[in-house]
């Protein structure tokens, strides 16, 4: 049961409500880091550690900090610097203990502070009244989904550079009506979870 | 270390600052904020129920709350809080049952969907299609042969989500009342 | 560079959305109808503004290597006065705009123009600066909000235009709508800004 609902939360952060395609969040990234797969690679996984991560730190501070103190307006402040704080952590972690891993998310991680989709999870979170686990469960989805979209989006503008397209849609216009093909697609998914 | 305090003091100043101004204005409108609430919350009862005088709780589990509706002294119906997963948030709204347990109205009193498709929940079009539904009604018409509600356009999960709730929160009524 | 260039660029030649390609999730997510669209730029502006005058005032007091913190600890306050204002004062945009209310703090428009122009400025320039790129933040959101609800709902400010006989072209308002419409919008201002240089 316990796990089951679980599953359902990640498939449906994953899929159904993919946070690109549908919540429109993190779109910065997704057009950013989108040339090539393999910094799509790096960028999706400095995500899903940061979301996994930050969806656990802010559900802490919201159930042991904020909502003891009744200081629920704060949240939104709150968040955003632990989510900077983390991120900074996380990267001197790294810097100092795996010189692989810092050479492969290295730059990455600070483009990730202002990724509106690590402070959007944590909002959803608490939105929603996730519990611990589930917010840890929705953090990863939300990273993976991310990444999902990100790899598909730079596989097919990795072709898209030698097609023939009018001047001014070159690069991101032509992007964002990819964007618009592929959220189309991902609303195949839309009955997946309610069932 | 001279500049570790000077940063600690500048970043000092801009949290007082911030501080500040944040406990100002959460004080000006912590009033406003609690009245929208409160009214938000009577006007959907009033809405339901406009001779209801008082109100009496019955049970209140998790998800479900019941209440009965008194007009001066005398029952005139059974008022239900029920909430329920929607698209992307928990939807909450408010049922209203006249004694023969037909449906009188819901409201839908907080919810959180995708601006300019879930949202359109609340909108009387969709709202009004539960009144005076009975319980085996209260399905989506693509669920369901026996449903009568439509969902709407793009919106399929916040509808259902809806009819669900209603739907959960009257077959639960029906077995307390039934004890 | 003169005053009033610092307020027309963000509306035309810097035109955050359709220029500069910043705070796109705002952008994509609350245009589906015009009121929406407004109501965003209007809360996104009123913090810029906010930010734009702190960020200013303080700009000789913030060491450089702690102005990220201080400028998001800035920015932040101003989304909280604004999603409070709301909650307060306007709970039906407040509900329909739901979770990019407080989403505003990472909007790279406000952090950006902190960095690139408030924290080099003194104040006058910093509010014409902000009100120049609200402008044309909300402008863009509210071209793109009524297209979309036009043609996606056949309606405009939630009054009927199209008449009855007008079948909506739904997917306008669905998230697709929303990235093709955008791209259709960036392409053609592309080819707007290069017909110009020439």
């Amino acid at each position: 049961m316990l796990f089951t609902k679980l599953f359902i939360i990640f498939l449906s952060a994953v899929l159904v409500h993919n946070y690109v395609l549908n919540r429109f969040l993190g779109i910065c990234p997704f057009l950013g880091v989108s040339k090539n797969s393999s910094a799509a690679f790096g960028m999706g996984m400095a995500v899903i550690f940061v979301m996994t991560i930050a969806s656990m730190a802010t559900w802490l501070i919201q159930h042991y900090l904020l909502i003891p103190f009744n200081i629920t307006f704060l949240q939104t402040i709150t968040f955003i610097l632990v989510i900077a704080t983390l991120v900074q952590f996380v990267e001197m972690v790294i810097a100092k203990t795996s010189p692989a891993l810092q050479q492969a998310l290295g730059i990455f991680l600070p483009l990730i502070t202002t990724n509106c989709a690590v402070l959007g999870v944590a909002t959803i979170n608490s939105d929603s009244n996730l519990d611990f686990i589930g917010s840890i469960v929705n953090g990863l989805g939300a990273g993976v989904g991310f990444t999902i979209a990100l790899l598909l989006m730079s596989a097919i503008r990795e072709r898209l550079d030698i097609i023939d397209i009018p001047e001014c849609m070159k690069g991101i216009p032509i992007a964002f009506i990819i964007a618009g093909l592929m959220s189309l697609a991902f609303m195949g998914f839309t009955g997946l979870v309610s069932q | 270390m001279r500049n570790i305090l000077k940063l600690s003091a500048s970043l000092f100043i801009i949290a007082a600052v911030s501080g500040a101004i944040l406990g100002m204005v959460y004080t000006a409108t912590k009033e406003p904020i609690a009245r929208q609430v409160k009214e938000e919350e009577e006007k959907a009862m009033k809405d339901i129920f406009p001779k209801a005088t008082n109100f009496r709780l019955i049970t209140g589990e998790d998800n479900y709350i019941y209440n009965e509706v008194h007009s001066k002294d005398k029952l005139i119906g059974y008022a239900i809080d029920a909430s329920e997963q929607g698209f992307s948030s928990i939807i909450k709204i408010k049922a209203g049952l006249t004694l023969d347990k037909t449906i009188k109205d819901i409201k839908i009193v907080k919810q959180g969907e995708t601006p300019g498709l879930g949202t359109r929940i609340e909108d009387k079009k969709f709202t009004d299609q539960f009144f005076s539904k009975t319980l085996k009604q209260v399905l989506l018409k693509k669920d369901s042969r026996k449903g009568t509600i439509d969902a709407l356009t793009g919106a399929t999960i916040s509808s259902r989500a809806v009819s669900e709730a209603v739907q959960k929160s009257i077959t639960e009524f029906l077995k307390i009342e039934r004890k | 560079m003169s005053l009033k260039q610092d307020f027309t660029r963000g509306i035309f030649a810097e035109n955050p959305t359709f220029r500069l390609i910043l705070g796109m999730c705002p952008t994509l997510a609350v245009s589906t109808s015009l009121i929406n669209a407004i109501g965003m730029g209007a809360a996104t502006t009123f913090v810029l503004l906010g930010s734009n005058i702190l960020v200013s005032l303080f700009r000789k007091l913030i060491p450089s290597n702690i102005r990220i913190p201080a400028f998001i600890v800035i920015i932040a306050t101003f989304v909280t006065v604004v999603e409070l204002i709301m909650q307060a004062y306007f709970p039906a945009l407040n509900k329909s705009l739901g979770i990019f209310i407080p989403l505003i703090v990472v909007n790279c428009i406000i952090l950006g123009r902190a960095e690139a122009f408030a924290s080099k400025n003194p104040v006058f320039p910093s509010i014409l600066d902000a009100l120049g790129m609200g402008i044309g933040f909300t402008g863009a959101l509210a071209l793109l909000g009524a297209t979309r609800e036009i043609l996606g709902a056949g309606t405009i400010w939630g009054y009927h235009l199209l008449g009855a006989g007008f079948n909506p072209v739904i997917i306008m308002i669905l998230p697709p709508g929303a990235f093709i419409a955008l791209g259709l919008f960036l392409g053609f201002f592309n080819s707007l800004a290069k017909k110009r240089k020439m």
